[in-house]
């Protein structure tokens, strides 16, 4: 209204209202970048690891690892908070990573969900599983920073360059919430001071149900995603493919294939609803770089080779579903295709038994499309 | 009958139509839109979107029903009708009650705000400054008048319209296999879904109150429209985004559907964008309270008598009031319930009812004029 009246109100604002909310100075503040949580020993009780990171510039090596055990997961950071001079704050939380026991236990959703429940943590936190225990793996003390940046790069990196499915908060909490489909998370490993991202763990419903290697996860990934720049090696036996196709005499009975550049785009559909059965395709364009023998780069032995390959993934493609139907767990979703069909809401629980039952056609078209900058 | 309140608004107090389409959306537009999702999606499920374009189809009726009712009288406000179709005592009894829906509408929807500042970024600060923040925009809003009202809901859509475009990156985490089955959802379903959706759409009715200061009120019919129109699709964006993103368990349990989307968007030196998401909800929700409070005090004086003024000074302190005393949330989701189903009943069926005692007033006083003339 008047001018003097507002600047007035505005430089009243200043004086009252920035001691409205608790003051959170940077350098006085730990920031969580990890967390990790594993059984307790005693009973019902959970143990917490915590990785921060100090903001000051004039200390070098500045992470910290905390221990601590109680009931529930916000009671851990309060007593972590009793043994560290600065007050923790949980808004730069990079990755958590969960105990292989405590995955089995079925009480890792309940932390998970506290963990979304927190307004102050983003839905792109990453999450793994440990081999041993989540203290082993964040206790690794990376060459440089620290190891929850560490972690959270080297989670990102192989996500981007596709050897890992995407495991964020988001993605854990929308596939463990559907019930035609089950999360996974990367499977990690501590060895010699250093962590691994060993494959996916997959879980049946809340509980972790076993794993499967990198080269399996592919597969789950060909089906569940679009591949762009996908990279897999594969053993080609020999003696399917024509002789005239090799410069000289095979040196063992099968040959190894390394392709990357794969640009791959997979239907499933229901073919029948009853059993049910999936026909699923996948078209794949991809880069032939590397063989462990020397071979014929004409139109004919190509032709040849894209069979080969469209065979040999096509079994692949069944033992990892196999694998996948043994361990109850479908993190490719093909519940979601056939609740999706079938028109009726299906039950959390019903669809594992279903799975069990169903049955796959498997149809892969590969295309060699280069050859690398030689003949 | 035909005293002051009947007089056409001076020249200088009248807006262009095509701000009918602003005031309209900004004011249907505001704190549903933040977190309606679950709410339709618990009834109709993953046909909660034609759900919400059913009631789209049911609003553009409402708002012709309104504009014919309107235009019967030329330039008077819903409250001056109320005095002429009920008579001058329970016309004013009617009028109170009116008022008395939009100011719990305005009282809602700080109640509702402050839940989510509170849930989303301070937790620690008090509930009555926020009140006191959105109770002092409100005073600034309305005592500019009518003109000023329709500029904050002009602002209002052009400031924040944009963040709407920051929703894209969730698309990378969609599972359009979510929307299917469509049309199979059971009927019953799908009305218990229109039902929930009517709640966020509650606003229009302020076309009532803003009517006789339209300009050009041959074309307000066709800007009101176009309000509604911009709403419903709005919505249903929301909506459909809302049900890809999130799988059917996970968004049943997220409260701020629109706002926890938000929570994927990093920008390079902005790691968390939903802080500003939740900062500009403000922006939309000021609109609300701005038409909201301004339609009360023009009810409470065409009731009580009471300058506009006057009964905006008392409102405010009484909502700092409401905003200091009422802080639990199970409270608050009650009364934001509870003042969504009267509304319903308000703003969805009143129309009609109003309509059909607006043809039977005007045959009533033919007849009357008739007589007149035969007689004399």
């Amino acid at each position: 209204v008047r001018p003097t009246l507002i600047i007035l109100l505005i430089c009243l604002n200043f004086i009252f209202l920035t001691s409205c909310v608790s003051k959170d100075q940077l350098e006085k503040l730990s920031l969580i970048t990890a967390v990790g949580y594993d059984v307790g020993e005693e009973e019902d009780k959970m143990e917490g690891t915590t990785v921060i990171g100090q903001f000051d510039p004039s200390q070098k090596d500045v992470s910290e690892v905390t221990t601590s055990s109680a009931y529930t997961s916000k009671m851990l950071r309060q007593k972590m908070n009793l043994a560290t001079k600065n007050k923790m704050v949980a808004g730069q939380l990079r990755v958590a990573v969960f105990g292989k026991e405590l995955g089995e236990s079925g009480d890792l959703i309940n932390i998970i969900d506290t963990l979304s429940r927190d307004p102050v943590i983003g839905t792109m936190v990453f999450l793994g599983i440990s081999d041993t225990t989540a203290k082993d793996i964040l206790k690794v003390k990376p060459q440089q920073g620290n190891i929850g940046y560490y972690l959270y790069e080297l989670i990102q990196q192989n996500i981007r360059g596709e050897l890992l499915l995407s495991c964020t908060l988001h993605e854990f909490l929308q596939d463990y919430y559907d019930p035609g489909r089950d999360p996974s998370l990367p499977y990690l490993e501590s060895k010699h001071n250093k962590v691994e991202a060993n494959g996916m763990a997959l879980f049946s419903g809340d509980r972790f149900s076993g794993r499967i290697n990198v080269k399996e996860s592919f597969y789950v990934k060909l089906l569940r995603e679009k591949f762009k720049v996908g990279t897999i090696e594969l053993k080609l036996p020999i003696e399917e493919l024509p002789e005239a196709m090799f410069m000289d005499k095979p040196k063992s009975d099968s040959i190894y294939l390394n392709i990357d550049e794969i640009v791959s785009d997979s239907k499933i559909k229901v073919k029948d609803k009853s059993i049910p059965s999936f026909q699923i395709e996948v078209d794949m364009e991809i880069r032939l770089q590397e063989a462990t023998e020397d071979i014929m780069i004409d139109p004919k032995s190509i032709a040849a080779l894209e069979k080969q390959i469209n065979k040999v993934m096509s079994k692949e493609v069944d033992k990892v579903i196999k694998k996948l139907q043994e361990l109850k767990s479908d993190p490719v979703g093909f519940g979601g295709i056939y609740n999706a069909e079938r028109g009726v809401q299906l039950k959390e629980s019903e669809w594992h038994d279903i799975f069990q039952k169903a049955t796959f056609n498997i149809k892969i078209k590969s295309s060699i499309l280069r050859t690398g900058v030689m003949d | 009958m035909r005293f002051d309140m009947m007089q056409k608004p001076s020249e200088s107090l009248l807006f262009n139509a095509f701000l009918v389409m602003f005031i309209i959306h900004a004011t249907q537009f505001g704190l549903g839109a933040a977190g309606v999702q679950r709410v339709i999606y618990s009834e109709a499920k993953q046909d909660s979107w034609i759900a919400i374009l059913l009631v789209g189809v049911v609003m553009h009726l409402i708002i012709w029903i309104m504009i014919k009712t309107l235009r019967k009288f030329e330039n008077l406000d819903i409250f001056q009708i109320h005095s002429q179709i009920y008579g001058s005592f329970i016309g004013k009894t009617v009028n109170l009650i009116y008022s008395l829906y939009l100011y719990s509408t305005f009282v809602s929807i700080v109640l509702g705000y402050t839940e989510i500042v509170q849930g989303w970024v301070f937790t620690d600060l008090p509930a009555w400054i926020i009140g006191l923040f959105l109770v002092f925009i409100t005073f600034q809003g309305v005592t500019g008048g009518i003109r000023m009202v329709a500029g904050v809901c002009f602002l209002s859509i052009m400031l924040t319209l944009w963040i709407f475009f920051f929703l894209i990156p969730t698309l990378r985490y969609a599972h359009w296999d979510y929307l299917f089955p469509i049309m199979e959802v059971p009927p019953k379903a799908l009305m218990k879904g229109m039902l929930k959706t009517s709640y966020t759409m509650l606003g229009f009715e302020v076309l009532y109150c803003i009517y006789p200061f339209i300009k050009e009120k041959d074309q307000a019919l066709r800007y009101a429209q176009i309000g509604v129109l911009f709403t419903t699709l709005l919505v249903t964006v929301l909506m459909v985004l809302a049900t890809i993103y999130f799988s059917p368990d996970q968004l049943l349990r997220t409260i701020w559907a629109t706002l926890s989307m938000y929570k994927i968007v990093r920008l390079p030196n902005l790691e968390r964008f939903e802080y500003v998401a939740v900062v500009l909800w403000m922006l939309i929700i000021s609109s609300n309270l701005v038409v909201y409070m301004w339609a009360t005090t023009r009810g409470i004086k065409a009731s009580i008598g009471i300058t506009q003024r006057k009964s905006l000074y008392f409102l405010c302190a009484i909502t700092i009031g409401i905003s200091f005393f009422v802080n639990k949330r199970s409270v608050i989701d009650q009364y934001i319930d509870y003042v969504g189903k009267v509304g319903l009943w308000i703003v969805f069926f009143y129309p009609f009812l109003l309509f059909l005692l607006t043809l039977i007033k005007k045959r009533k006083k033919k007849n009357l004029d008739n007589k007149e003339l035969n007689s004399s």
